[in-house]
């Protein structure tokens, strides 16, 4: 028998990456993370200086759900920003025009 | 978020039909030696070793898609991964975006984007281009 979880609980890998609290990345720019402990449902980020940041998973319901952390990747990423070029006309006298 | 930068010769070479986004192979090959936007073909770079996962010539492009809107046309590229396997990659800091297909001139520069500071990819790290999803690599207006 296999178990199957549904459509929305399956993990899109390939999904965008995106900032859900963004508040998050407030607390934790510029900090300096010492140490990382957990204990099934909650990932606690300890900063340097003795500051503490609790992250928890929580369903549709806001209930939250059970785990462990496992490492899916590490590395870097560039962010390749696209460039906007322009043929030069020469009956353009202004912008808007 | 890094910057295009722009090989001065593609400017010239997209109006010569050296470039089709729509049926050639652009690839993305890693350097840890700073282009100069002078520079014209691959080999005018200095790429990193060939080893453990990052083969010399980079890697194809994927999903490489020309649309064209009110006069605008835009290029845009799925995003593409290098992981270390087996040993390490680098040092890196600069991606390359050139042709593949083109011949004459071999392997035309495109562009090239700085990572800022030059890392080493670990074993099983990865290295992710990406690539900007709503602007696209570049648009021509």
């Amino acid at each position: 028998m296999t178990l199957q979880l549904p459509a929305s609980k399956t993990l899109p890998q390939s999904a965008p990456m995106t900032d859900p609290t963004p508040d998050l990345t407030n607390q934790l720019r510029g900090r300096e993370i010492a140490e990382v402990r957990c204990n099934g449902s909650v990932v606690l980020l300890i900063t340097r200086g003795g500051g503490e940041i609790a992250i928890k998973w929580v369903d549709d319901n806001g209930v939250t759900l059970r785990g462990k952390p496992v490492i899916g990747s590490k590395g870097f990423r560039l962010a390749c920003r696209g460039m906007q070029d322009v043929i030069y006309a020469p009956q353009v006298s202004g912008l808007g025009n | 978020m890094a910057s295009y930068n722009k090989f001065q010769d593609y400017a010239e070479q997209l109006h010569k039909a050296v470039h089709n986004w729509s049926s050639n192979t652009f690839k993305a090959a890693l350097s840890n030696s700073a282009p100069s936007a002078a520079n014209t073909i691959l080999s005018d770079i200095t790429q990193i070793t060939g080893a453990n996962g990052y083969s010399t010539g980079g890697a194809t492009l994927d999903s490489v898609t020309l649309t064209e809107s009110s006069g605008t046309a835009k290029v845009t590229i799925a995003d593409e991964v290098f992981t270390a396997s087996g040993g390490t990659i680098g040092p890196l800091r600069y991606v390359v975006i050139y042709n593949d297909t083109a011949t004459s001139p071999a392997d035309a520069l495109v562009c090239w984007f700085d990572y800022g500071s030059s890392i080493t990819l670990a074993d099983t790290e990865t290295f992710t281009l990406d690539f900007d999803a709503t602007n696209g690599l570049f648009q021509l207006v």
